[in-house]
Protein backbone atom coordinates (compact mmCIF):
# COMPACT_ATOMS: atom_id res chain seq x y z
CA UNK A 1 0.00 0.00 0.00
CA UNK A 2 1.19 3.33 -0.97
CA UNK A 3 2.05 5.81 1.41
CA UNK A 4 -0.49 9.20 2.04
CA UNK A 5 1.19 11.91 -0.35
CA UNK A 6 0.26 15.51 0.92
CA UNK A 7 2.10 17.43 -1.88
CA UNK A 8 0.14 20.31 -3.42
CA UNK A 9 -0.23 18.56 -6.98
CA UNK A 10 -1.27 14.93 -5.71
CA UNK A 11 -4.85 14.11 -5.75
CA UNK A 12 -6.49 14.28 -2.14
CA UNK A 13 -8.45 10.72 -3.06
CA UNK A 14 -7.73 8.00 -6.10
CA UNK A 15 -11.11 8.18 -7.33
CA UNK A 16 -10.98 11.76 -8.11
CA UNK A 17 -8.88 14.68 -9.39
CA UNK A 18 -9.10 17.26 -6.95
CA UNK A 19 -5.70 18.21 -5.56
CA UNK A 20 -4.38 19.02 -1.88
CA UNK A 21 -3.41 22.17 -3.81
CA UNK A 22 -6.95 23.32 -5.23
CA UNK A 23 -8.51 21.88 -1.47
CA UNK A 24 -5.64 24.89 0.32
CA UNK A 25 -7.17 27.18 -2.36
CA UNK A 26 -10.87 26.20 -2.48
CA UNK A 27 -10.45 26.60 1.63
CA UNK A 28 -8.69 30.05 1.30
CA UNK A 29 -11.84 31.32 -1.09
CA UNK A 30 -14.15 30.77 1.52
CA UNK A 31 -12.46 32.21 4.12
CA UNK A 32 -11.36 35.00 2.27
CA UNK A 33 -15.08 35.13 1.12
CA UNK A 34 -16.42 34.97 5.05
CA UNK A 35 -13.88 38.14 5.74
CA UNK A 36 -14.92 40.30 3.06
CA UNK A 37 -18.32 39.70 3.80
CA UNK A 38 -17.74 40.19 7.40
CA UNK A 39 -15.76 43.30 6.97
CA UNK A 40 -17.83 44.98 4.52
CA UNK A 41 -21.16 44.14 6.29
CA UNK A 42 -19.36 45.79 9.28
CA UNK A 43 -19.09 48.82 7.47
CA UNK A 44 -22.10 49.13 5.84
CA UNK A 45 -23.53 49.17 9.07
CA UNK A 46 -21.59 51.54 10.68
CA UNK A 47 -21.13 53.89 8.07
CA UNK A 48 -25.00 54.01 7.08
CA UNK A 49 -26.86 53.22 10.43
CA UNK A 50 -27.88 56.63 10.95
CA UNK A 51 -28.67 57.15 7.16
CA UNK A 52 -30.89 54.92 6.37
CA UNK A 53 -33.71 53.19 7.79
CA UNK A 54 -33.17 50.01 9.64
CA UNK A 55 -34.68 47.87 7.08
CA UNK A 56 -33.34 49.16 4.53
CA UNK A 57 -29.81 48.23 5.67
CA UNK A 58 -30.96 44.59 6.87
CA UNK A 59 -31.65 44.11 2.59
CA UNK A 60 -29.08 45.79 1.53
CA UNK A 61 -26.03 43.63 4.78
CA UNK A 62 -28.18 40.48 3.33
CA UNK A 63 -27.93 41.20 -0.34
CA UNK A 64 -24.13 41.71 -0.08
CA UNK A 65 -23.90 38.79 2.04
CA UNK A 66 -25.22 36.56 -0.43
CA UNK A 67 -23.60 38.15 -3.10
CA UNK A 68 -20.31 37.56 -1.63
CA UNK A 69 -21.33 33.85 -1.31
CA UNK A 70 -22.42 33.31 -4.94
CA UNK A 71 -19.36 34.83 -6.06
CA UNK A 72 -17.21 32.74 -4.07
CA UNK A 73 -19.10 29.78 -4.93
CA UNK A 74 -18.87 30.26 -8.79
CA UNK A 75 -15.10 30.60 -8.63
CA UNK A 76 -14.30 27.55 -6.15
CA UNK A 77 -16.86 25.42 -8.68
CA UNK A 78 -14.52 24.66 -11.54
CA UNK A 79 -11.99 23.11 -9.05
CA UNK A 80 -14.95 20.42 -8.21
CA UNK A 81 -14.97 19.83 -11.89
CA UNK A 82 -18.84 20.42 -12.32
CA UNK A 83 -20.09 20.44 -15.45
CA UNK A 84 -22.49 23.78 -15.05
CA UNK A 85 -25.16 22.18 -18.23
CA UNK A 86 -25.35 19.10 -15.91
CA UNK A 87 -25.35 20.75 -12.99
CA UNK A 88 -28.11 22.44 -14.06
CA UNK A 89 -30.26 19.16 -15.19
CA UNK A 90 -29.20 17.49 -11.98
CA UNK A 91 -30.41 20.42 -10.11
CA UNK A 92 -33.92 20.96 -12.31
CA UNK A 93 -34.89 16.78 -11.55
CA UNK A 94 -33.91 17.53 -8.13
CA UNK A 95 -35.34 20.60 -7.36
CA UNK A 96 -38.58 18.27 -8.88
CA UNK A 97 -37.92 15.96 -6.46
CA UNK A 98 -37.18 18.12 -3.37
CA UNK A 99 -40.59 20.05 -4.57
CA UNK A 100 -42.61 17.28 -4.01
CA UNK A 101 -40.82 15.94 -0.90
CA UNK A 102 -41.44 19.47 0.59
CA UNK A 103 -44.46 21.64 -0.48
CA UNK A 104 -44.78 23.60 2.42
CA UNK A 105 -41.09 24.34 2.00
CA UNK A 106 -41.08 25.66 -1.55
CA UNK A 107 -44.81 27.28 -0.72
CA UNK A 108 -43.05 29.46 1.99
CA UNK A 109 -39.88 30.11 0.30
CA UNK A 110 -42.06 31.34 -3.11
CA UNK A 111 -44.39 33.48 -1.08
CA UNK A 112 -41.48 34.65 0.49
CA UNK A 113 -39.42 35.97 -2.83
CA UNK A 114 -43.40 36.86 -3.82
CA UNK A 115 -43.34 39.07 0.06
CA UNK A 116 -39.76 40.70 -0.65
CA UNK A 117 -40.99 41.69 -4.44
CA UNK A 118 -44.31 42.78 -3.56
CA UNK A 119 -43.47 44.53 -0.51
CA UNK A 120 -46.85 45.08 1.73
CA UNK A 121 -44.21 44.85 4.89
CA UNK A 122 -41.10 46.13 5.38
CA UNK A 123 -38.45 45.64 9.24
CA UNK A 124 -40.15 48.13 11.19
CA UNK A 125 -43.76 48.49 10.10
CA UNK A 126 -46.26 48.00 12.64
CA UNK A 127 -48.37 45.26 11.63
CA UNK A 128 -51.81 42.88 11.50
CA UNK A 129 -51.32 39.55 10.44
CA UNK A 130 -53.85 37.14 11.58
CA UNK A 131 -54.08 37.72 15.70
CA UNK A 132 -50.47 38.78 15.88
CA UNK A 133 -49.91 42.82 16.29
CA UNK A 134 -46.60 44.50 16.36
CA UNK A 135 -43.44 45.28 14.97
CA UNK A 136 -41.40 43.24 11.93
CA UNK A 137 -38.27 42.48 12.67
CA UNK A 138 -37.20 40.36 9.86
CA UNK A 139 -38.20 39.23 7.18
CA UNK A 140 -36.31 36.11 5.90
CA UNK A 141 -37.11 34.06 2.97
CA UNK A 142 -39.14 31.10 4.78
CA UNK A 143 -40.88 33.09 7.43
CA UNK A 144 -41.80 36.71 8.85
CA UNK A 145 -41.06 37.62 13.10
CA UNK A 146 -43.09 39.79 14.51
CA UNK A 147 -42.46 41.26 17.75
CA UNK A 148 -45.68 42.09 19.82
CA UNK A 149 -46.28 45.13 21.70
CA UNK A 150 -46.04 42.50 24.71
CA UNK A 151 -42.23 41.70 23.50
CA UNK A 152 -43.52 38.65 22.34
CA UNK A 153 -41.46 37.08 19.39
CA UNK A 154 -43.77 35.24 16.86
CA UNK A 155 -42.74 33.88 14.22
CA UNK A 156 -44.99 33.56 10.68
CA UNK A 157 -44.42 31.41 7.71
CA UNK A 158 -44.30 33.27 4.16
CA UNK A 159 -47.37 31.11 2.88
CA UNK A 160 -49.80 32.64 5.69
CA UNK A 161 -48.47 36.30 5.40
CA UNK A 162 -48.82 36.07 1.66
CA UNK A 163 -52.42 34.41 1.74
CA UNK A 164 -53.53 36.45 5.16
CA UNK A 165 -54.84 40.16 4.65
CA UNK A 166 -52.47 42.39 6.20
CA UNK A 167 -53.10 45.72 7.98
CA UNK A 168 -49.88 47.56 7.90
CA UNK A 169 -50.22 50.70 9.89
CA UNK A 170 -47.44 52.51 8.93
CA UNK A 171 -48.20 52.45 5.15
CA UNK A 172 -49.30 55.60 4.66
CA UNK A 173 -46.72 58.64 6.15
CA UNK A 174 -50.04 59.87 8.30
CA UNK A 175 -53.35 58.47 9.80
CA UNK A 176 -56.03 59.86 11.60
CA UNK A 177 -57.05 58.37 15.05
CA UNK A 178 -60.02 60.23 17.12
CA UNK A 179 -61.73 60.72 20.32
CA UNK A 180 -65.32 60.94 21.42
CA UNK A 181 -65.25 63.43 24.45
CA UNK A 182 -68.45 63.86 26.10
CA UNK A 183 -69.14 67.06 28.07
CA UNK A 184 -72.36 67.93 30.33
CA UNK A 185 -75.67 69.37 28.48
CA UNK A 186 -75.61 72.57 30.78
CA UNK A 187 -72.00 73.56 28.77
CA UNK A 188 -71.73 75.50 25.47
CA UNK A 189 -70.72 72.94 22.92
CA UNK A 190 -69.42 75.55 20.63
CA UNK A 191 -67.29 76.36 23.10
CA UNK A 192 -66.01 73.37 24.30
CA UNK A 193 -65.50 72.89 20.02
CA UNK A 194 -63.18 75.76 20.32
CA UNK A 195 -61.41 75.16 23.02
CA UNK A 196 -60.65 71.68 21.77
CA UNK A 197 -59.76 73.07 18.77
CA UNK A 198 -57.65 75.33 19.81
CA UNK A 199 -55.61 72.47 21.57
CA UNK A 200 -55.33 70.62 18.48
CA UNK A 201 -53.65 73.88 16.92
CA UNK A 202 -50.88 74.03 19.39
CA UNK A 203 -49.75 70.57 19.03
CA UNK A 204 -47.14 70.76 16.86
CA UNK A 205 -47.76 66.67 15.56
CA UNK A 206 -51.32 67.08 14.75
CA UNK A 207 -51.43 67.74 11.02
CA UNK A 208 -52.38 71.41 9.93
CA UNK A 209 -53.21 69.76 6.64
CA UNK A 210 -55.53 67.38 6.23
CA UNK A 211 -57.67 69.21 8.98
CA UNK A 212 -58.41 68.02 11.99
CA UNK A 213 -62.54 67.62 12.49
CA UNK A 214 -64.38 68.45 16.20
CA UNK A 215 -67.91 68.26 16.41
CA UNK A 216 -70.95 67.87 17.77
CA UNK A 217 -71.71 64.10 16.93
CA UNK A 218 -74.32 62.61 19.43
CA UNK A 219 -76.82 63.33 22.66
CA UNK A 220 -76.11 60.78 24.57
CA UNK A 221 -77.50 59.06 27.83
CA UNK A 222 -75.02 61.07 30.15
CA UNK A 223 -73.52 63.46 28.32
CA UNK A 224 -73.20 65.49 24.53
CA UNK A 225 -70.79 63.51 22.99
CA UNK A 226 -68.09 65.43 20.98
CA UNK A 227 -66.38 63.61 17.86
CA UNK A 228 -62.37 64.63 17.59
CA UNK A 229 -60.95 63.78 14.60
CA UNK A 230 -56.71 64.06 14.04
CA UNK A 231 -54.30 63.91 11.45
CA UNK A 232 -50.52 63.13 12.45
CA UNK A 233 -47.32 61.29 11.41
CA UNK A 234 -47.86 57.49 10.95
CA UNK A 235 -44.64 56.89 12.98
CA UNK A 236 -45.75 59.20 15.99
CA UNK A 237 -49.92 58.75 15.88
CA UNK A 238 -49.80 56.98 19.25
CA UNK A 239 -47.93 59.67 21.36
CA UNK A 240 -50.15 62.08 19.85
CA UNK A 241 -53.46 60.61 21.00
CA UNK A 242 -52.14 60.07 24.38
CA UNK A 243 -50.84 63.72 24.92
CA UNK A 244 -53.42 65.43 23.36
CA UNK A 245 -56.01 63.42 25.14
CA UNK A 246 -54.91 64.41 28.22
CA UNK A 247 -54.72 68.43 27.48
CA UNK A 248 -57.96 68.38 26.03
CA UNK A 249 -59.46 66.97 29.44
CA UNK A 250 -56.85 69.72 31.41
CA UNK A 251 -57.90 72.22 29.08
CA UNK A 252 -62.02 72.04 29.28
CA UNK A 253 -61.95 71.73 33.11
CA UNK A 254 -59.56 74.56 33.37
CA UNK A 255 -62.54 76.55 31.04
CA UNK A 256 -65.80 75.23 33.51
CA UNK A 257 -66.48 72.15 31.25
CA UNK A 258 -65.91 69.33 33.18
CA UNK A 259 -66.44 65.82 31.50
CA UNK A 260 -69.59 64.20 33.02
CA UNK A 261 -69.77 61.21 34.87
CA UNK A 262 -73.19 58.64 34.01
CA UNK A 263 -75.93 59.56 35.60
CA UNK A 264 -79.71 58.80 35.91
CA UNK A 265 -82.66 61.56 36.94
CA UNK A 266 -85.44 59.08 38.55
CA UNK A 267 -88.64 60.36 39.11
CA UNK A 268 -91.24 59.34 41.07
CA UNK A 269 -95.26 59.36 40.47
CA UNK A 270 -96.38 60.14 43.31
CA UNK A 271 -94.83 63.01 46.34
CA UNK A 272 -92.80 60.70 48.27
CA UNK A 273 -93.41 61.34 52.05
CA UNK A 274 -90.72 60.78 54.67
CA UNK A 275 -89.38 61.49 58.08
CA UNK A 276 -85.70 61.80 58.60
CA UNK A 277 -84.50 62.16 61.63
CA UNK A 278 -80.70 62.76 62.42
CA UNK A 279 -79.73 60.89 65.47
CA UNK A 280 -77.04 62.73 68.12
CA UNK A 281 -73.41 61.95 67.71
CA UNK A 282 -72.95 58.23 68.42
CA UNK A 283 -70.36 55.45 67.34
CA UNK A 284 -71.41 53.80 64.52
CA UNK A 285 -69.62 50.50 64.85
CA UNK A 286 -72.42 50.62 68.30
CA UNK A 287 -75.61 51.21 66.57
CA UNK A 288 -77.26 47.85 64.59
CA UNK A 289 -78.17 48.89 61.20
CA UNK A 290 -81.63 47.59 62.11
CA UNK A 291 -81.49 50.46 64.85
CA UNK A 292 -81.71 53.38 62.50
CA UNK A 293 -84.10 55.98 62.25
CA UNK A 294 -83.49 57.65 59.08
CA UNK A 295 -86.87 56.54 57.89
CA UNK A 296 -88.52 57.86 54.02
CA UNK B 1 -25.27 85.51 18.73
CA UNK B 2 -24.50 83.83 15.46
CA UNK B 3 -21.14 82.56 15.15
CA UNK B 4 -17.66 80.84 16.53
CA UNK B 5 -16.52 81.68 19.73
CA UNK B 6 -14.15 79.56 22.05
CA UNK B 7 -15.38 78.08 25.43
CA UNK B 8 -15.14 80.91 27.52
CA UNK B 9 -18.38 82.01 25.45
CA UNK B 10 -21.31 83.02 27.56
CA UNK B 11 -24.61 85.41 26.13
CA UNK B 12 -27.26 86.25 28.39
CA UNK B 13 -30.60 87.47 27.19
CA UNK B 14 -34.18 88.27 28.55
CA UNK B 15 -35.54 84.94 28.91
CA UNK B 16 -32.50 83.03 27.47
CA UNK B 17 -28.93 82.19 28.04
CA UNK B 18 -26.42 80.58 26.63
CA UNK B 19 -22.64 79.30 27.60
CA UNK B 20 -20.30 76.84 28.30
CA UNK B 21 -18.81 76.88 32.27
CA UNK B 22 -15.55 75.27 33.61
CA UNK B 23 -17.01 73.16 36.72
CA UNK B 24 -14.59 70.55 38.50
CA UNK B 25 -11.91 69.54 35.69
CA UNK B 26 -15.01 69.44 32.89
CA UNK B 27 -16.61 71.80 30.65
CA UNK B 28 -20.72 72.38 30.98
CA UNK B 29 -22.77 73.49 28.27
CA UNK B 30 -26.10 75.15 29.37
CA UNK B 31 -28.68 76.72 27.44
CA UNK B 32 -31.98 78.08 29.34
CA UNK B 33 -34.87 79.72 26.86
CA UNK B 34 -38.14 80.25 29.02
CA UNK B 35 -37.21 78.40 31.94
CA UNK B 36 -36.37 75.20 30.41
CA UNK B 37 -32.43 74.43 30.58
CA UNK B 38 -30.93 71.95 28.04
CA UNK B 39 -27.58 70.60 30.10
CA UNK B 40 -24.29 68.71 28.23
CA UNK B 41 -21.29 67.65 29.69
CA UNK B 42 -18.30 67.89 27.27
CA UNK B 43 -15.09 65.52 27.55
CA UNK B 44 -12.97 68.09 25.59
CA UNK B 45 -10.05 69.91 26.57
CA UNK B 46 -10.86 72.73 24.41
CA UNK B 47 -12.10 73.73 21.80
CA UNK B 48 -14.56 75.89 19.84
CA UNK B 49 -18.50 76.54 20.06
CA UNK B 50 -20.54 77.26 16.55
CA UNK B 51 -23.66 78.55 16.63
CA UNK B 52 -25.86 78.87 13.49
CA UNK B 53 -29.51 78.59 11.80
CA UNK B 54 -29.77 75.17 10.64
CA UNK B 55 -32.41 73.79 8.63
CA UNK B 56 -35.92 74.23 10.27
CA UNK B 57 -36.83 70.15 10.17
CA UNK B 58 -35.28 68.86 13.64
CA UNK B 59 -37.89 70.20 16.56
CA UNK B 60 -39.99 68.64 18.03
CA UNK B 61 -37.91 65.77 16.93
CA UNK B 62 -37.50 64.88 13.40
CA UNK B 63 -40.81 63.59 11.92
CA UNK B 64 -40.22 65.43 7.76
CA UNK B 65 -37.69 66.44 5.39
CA UNK B 66 -38.96 68.86 3.82
CA UNK B 67 -40.33 72.86 4.67
CA UNK B 68 -43.65 74.04 3.11
CA UNK B 69 -43.99 77.83 2.98
CA UNK B 70 -47.47 79.09 2.36
CA UNK B 71 -48.10 82.96 1.25
CA UNK B 72 -50.99 84.88 -0.08
CA UNK B 73 -51.78 83.32 -3.94
CA UNK B 74 -49.74 84.98 -6.59
CA UNK B 75 -51.26 85.04 -10.05
CA UNK B 76 -47.93 84.27 -12.18
CA UNK B 77 -47.83 85.51 -16.43
CA UNK B 78 -47.32 83.05 -18.87
CA UNK B 79 -42.98 83.10 -19.36
CA UNK B 80 -42.33 85.22 -16.73
CA UNK B 81 -39.79 85.40 -13.80
CA UNK B 82 -40.18 87.48 -10.90
CA UNK B 83 -38.29 87.53 -7.21
CA UNK B 84 -40.13 87.53 -3.96
CA UNK B 85 -38.82 87.82 -0.35
CA UNK B 86 -40.51 85.29 2.44
CA UNK B 87 -39.62 84.32 5.36
CA UNK B 88 -38.80 80.71 6.73
CA UNK B 89 -38.65 79.29 10.59
CA UNK B 90 -35.48 79.81 12.42
CA UNK B 91 -33.87 76.79 13.98
CA UNK B 92 -30.59 77.45 15.87
CA UNK B 93 -27.80 74.87 15.58
CA UNK B 94 -25.11 74.38 18.57
CA UNK B 95 -22.01 72.61 17.57
CA UNK B 96 -18.99 71.91 19.23
CA UNK B 97 -15.74 72.10 17.00
CA UNK B 98 -12.08 70.10 18.32
CA UNK B 99 -9.92 68.14 16.53
CA UNK B 100 -11.09 68.89 12.97
CA UNK B 101 -14.31 67.37 13.77
CA UNK B 102 -17.71 69.15 15.00
CA UNK B 103 -20.82 67.65 16.26
CA UNK B 104 -24.01 69.22 17.29
CA UNK B 105 -24.76 69.36 21.15
CA UNK B 106 -27.98 71.15 21.27
CA UNK B 107 -30.72 72.69 18.78
CA UNK B 108 -33.35 74.95 20.03
CA UNK B 109 -35.90 77.82 18.41
CA UNK B 110 -38.46 80.59 19.51
CA UNK B 111 -40.73 79.32 17.11
CA UNK B 112 -43.83 77.04 17.39
CA UNK B 113 -43.65 74.56 15.09
CA UNK B 114 -46.63 72.99 13.61
CA UNK B 115 -45.82 70.16 10.74
CA UNK B 116 -48.19 69.40 7.91
CA UNK B 117 -48.72 66.84 5.01
CA UNK B 118 -47.98 68.25 1.25
CA UNK B 119 -50.17 66.20 -1.04
CA UNK B 120 -52.06 62.68 0.33
CA UNK B 121 -51.56 60.48 3.09
CA UNK B 122 -50.28 57.72 0.71
CA UNK B 123 -48.21 59.64 -1.92
CA UNK B 124 -47.59 62.77 0.25
CA UNK B 125 -44.62 63.87 2.19
CA UNK B 126 -44.56 65.33 5.92
CA UNK B 127 -43.14 69.15 6.10
CA UNK B 128 -42.74 71.47 8.71
CA UNK B 129 -45.51 74.25 8.01
CA UNK B 130 -44.47 78.21 8.04
CA UNK B 131 -47.38 80.76 6.96
CA UNK B 132 -44.76 83.58 5.08
CA UNK B 133 -45.58 87.41 4.00
CA UNK B 134 -45.12 88.04 0.39
CA UNK B 135 -42.37 91.37 -0.42
CA UNK B 136 -41.13 92.48 -3.52
CA UNK B 137 -37.56 93.57 -1.34
CA UNK B 138 -35.75 91.89 1.66
CA UNK B 139 -38.47 92.21 4.33
CA UNK B 140 -37.52 93.34 7.68
CA UNK B 141 -37.30 89.98 9.95
CA UNK B 142 -36.83 89.36 13.94
CA UNK B 143 -33.77 87.21 13.63
CA UNK B 144 -34.74 85.17 16.15
CA UNK B 145 -38.05 84.16 14.69
CA UNK B 146 -37.20 84.27 10.98
CA UNK B 147 -34.94 84.18 8.02
CA UNK B 148 -35.34 85.43 4.87
CA UNK B 149 -36.08 83.56 1.97
CA UNK B 150 -35.61 84.99 -1.72
CA UNK B 151 -37.42 82.90 -3.88
CA UNK B 152 -37.13 83.41 -7.90
CA UNK B 153 -39.91 81.82 -10.01
CA UNK B 154 -39.59 81.07 -13.07
CA UNK B 155 -43.10 80.41 -14.97
CA UNK B 156 -42.32 78.24 -17.68
CA UNK B 157 -45.87 77.45 -19.27
CA UNK B 158 -48.16 79.13 -21.58
CA UNK B 159 -50.92 79.93 -18.98
CA UNK B 160 -51.19 81.96 -16.15
CA UNK B 161 -49.93 79.80 -12.97
CA UNK B 162 -51.55 80.86 -9.10
CA UNK B 163 -48.87 79.63 -6.70
CA UNK B 164 -49.35 79.93 -2.75
CA UNK B 165 -46.58 77.35 -1.46
CA UNK B 166 -43.82 76.02 -1.86
CA UNK B 167 -41.61 72.86 -0.71
CA UNK B 168 -37.97 72.99 0.03
CA UNK B 169 -36.11 69.20 0.02
CA UNK B 170 -34.32 69.50 3.60
CA UNK B 171 -30.69 67.82 2.07
CA UNK B 172 -30.93 70.66 -0.44
CA UNK B 173 -31.14 74.06 2.23
CA UNK B 174 -28.17 76.22 2.16
CA UNK B 175 -28.65 78.46 4.76
CA UNK B 176 -26.12 81.69 5.01
CA UNK B 177 -25.94 83.65 8.12
CA UNK B 178 -24.79 87.43 9.29
CA UNK B 179 -27.13 89.52 11.63
CA UNK B 180 -29.89 87.18 10.53
CA UNK B 181 -30.28 84.21 8.29
CA UNK B 182 -31.25 84.00 4.75
CA UNK B 183 -31.62 81.59 2.19
CA UNK B 184 -32.28 82.01 -1.62
CA UNK B 185 -34.38 79.18 -3.27
CA UNK B 186 -35.72 78.50 -7.01
CA UNK B 187 -39.11 77.59 -8.58
CA UNK B 188 -39.57 77.01 -12.14
CA UNK B 189 -43.29 76.47 -13.00
CA UNK B 190 -43.90 73.06 -15.47
CA UNK B 191 -47.51 73.01 -15.35
CA UNK B 192 -50.49 74.72 -13.27
CA UNK B 193 -49.97 71.99 -10.93
CA UNK B 194 -46.51 71.13 -10.90
CA UNK B 195 -43.23 72.68 -10.04
CA UNK B 196 -39.30 71.79 -9.01
CA UNK B 197 -37.65 73.76 -6.42
CA UNK B 198 -33.83 74.19 -5.00
CA UNK B 199 -31.45 75.91 -2.80
CA UNK B 200 -28.82 78.25 -4.46
CA UNK B 201 -25.28 77.90 -2.96
CA UNK B 202 -25.15 81.23 -2.60
CA UNK B 203 -25.37 84.48 0.19
CA UNK B 204 -28.23 86.62 -0.19
CA UNK B 205 -26.09 89.35 0.64
CA UNK B 206 -22.13 89.64 0.43
CA UNK B 207 -20.37 89.29 3.99
CA UNK B 208 -22.80 86.40 5.53
CA UNK B 209 -21.16 83.28 6.45
CA UNK B 210 -22.40 79.75 5.42
CA UNK B 211 -24.23 77.65 8.24
CA UNK B 212 -23.14 74.21 8.66
CA UNK B 213 -25.48 71.80 7.63
CA UNK B 214 -27.21 68.83 9.74
CA UNK B 215 -29.00 67.51 6.41
CA UNK B 216 -25.82 66.73 4.47
CA UNK B 217 -24.07 65.88 7.34
CA UNK B 218 -26.53 62.79 7.30
CA UNK B 219 -27.05 62.38 3.67
CA UNK B 220 -25.18 59.78 1.43
CA UNK B 221 -23.37 61.21 -1.43
CA UNK B 222 -25.35 60.83 -4.83
CA UNK B 223 -28.52 59.49 -3.43
CA UNK B 224 -30.43 62.11 -1.55
CA UNK B 225 -31.80 64.50 -4.10
CA UNK B 226 -31.19 68.57 -3.45
CA UNK B 227 -34.29 69.21 -5.69
CA UNK B 228 -38.17 68.54 -4.61
CA UNK B 229 -40.71 67.85 -7.14
CA UNK B 230 -44.25 69.54 -6.47
CA UNK B 231 -46.57 67.18 -7.97
CA UNK B 232 -49.36 67.60 -6.04
CA UNK B 233 -49.91 71.27 -6.49
CA UNK B 234 -48.69 74.26 -5.87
Amino acid sequence: MDGLNFSLDAPVTSISAITWGHLIYVCLVVIAAAVVSRVLTIYLKKSLTDKIKRSQLDILMRAVKYGIAVVAFLVILPYFEVNLSGLLVAGGFASIVIGFASQSVIGNMVSGLFLILERPVSIGDTINIGSATGTVTDITIFSTIIKTYEGIYVRIPNETVFTSPITNYVAHVARRFEYTVGIPYAADATVAVRIIKEVIREHPLALREPGPSVYVDELGDNAVNIKVRVWAPSSDWWDVRTELLWTIKAELEKNGIEIPFPQRDVWFRNELGGRVRVREEEPPSLTPAGDRDDTI
Amino acid sequence: MYGTYDFSFHDERKDFSIGIEHENGRYVYRRTLRGRTQERTLISTGGRIIINPVEPLNLPKEVAHHLLVEFDQLAIEPGAQETIYLTFPIEVGVFIAAKGNYEVVDIFSWNRQKYTLYGSPERGDLARWWESRVSFSPPDVDPRLEGTLSLSITNTTREWVNVSRLVLEGYGMKIYYGDSASMKAWMRIISTQVAETGCYDTPMTGGQHKSLELYTARSIPGIERSRYLMDQGI
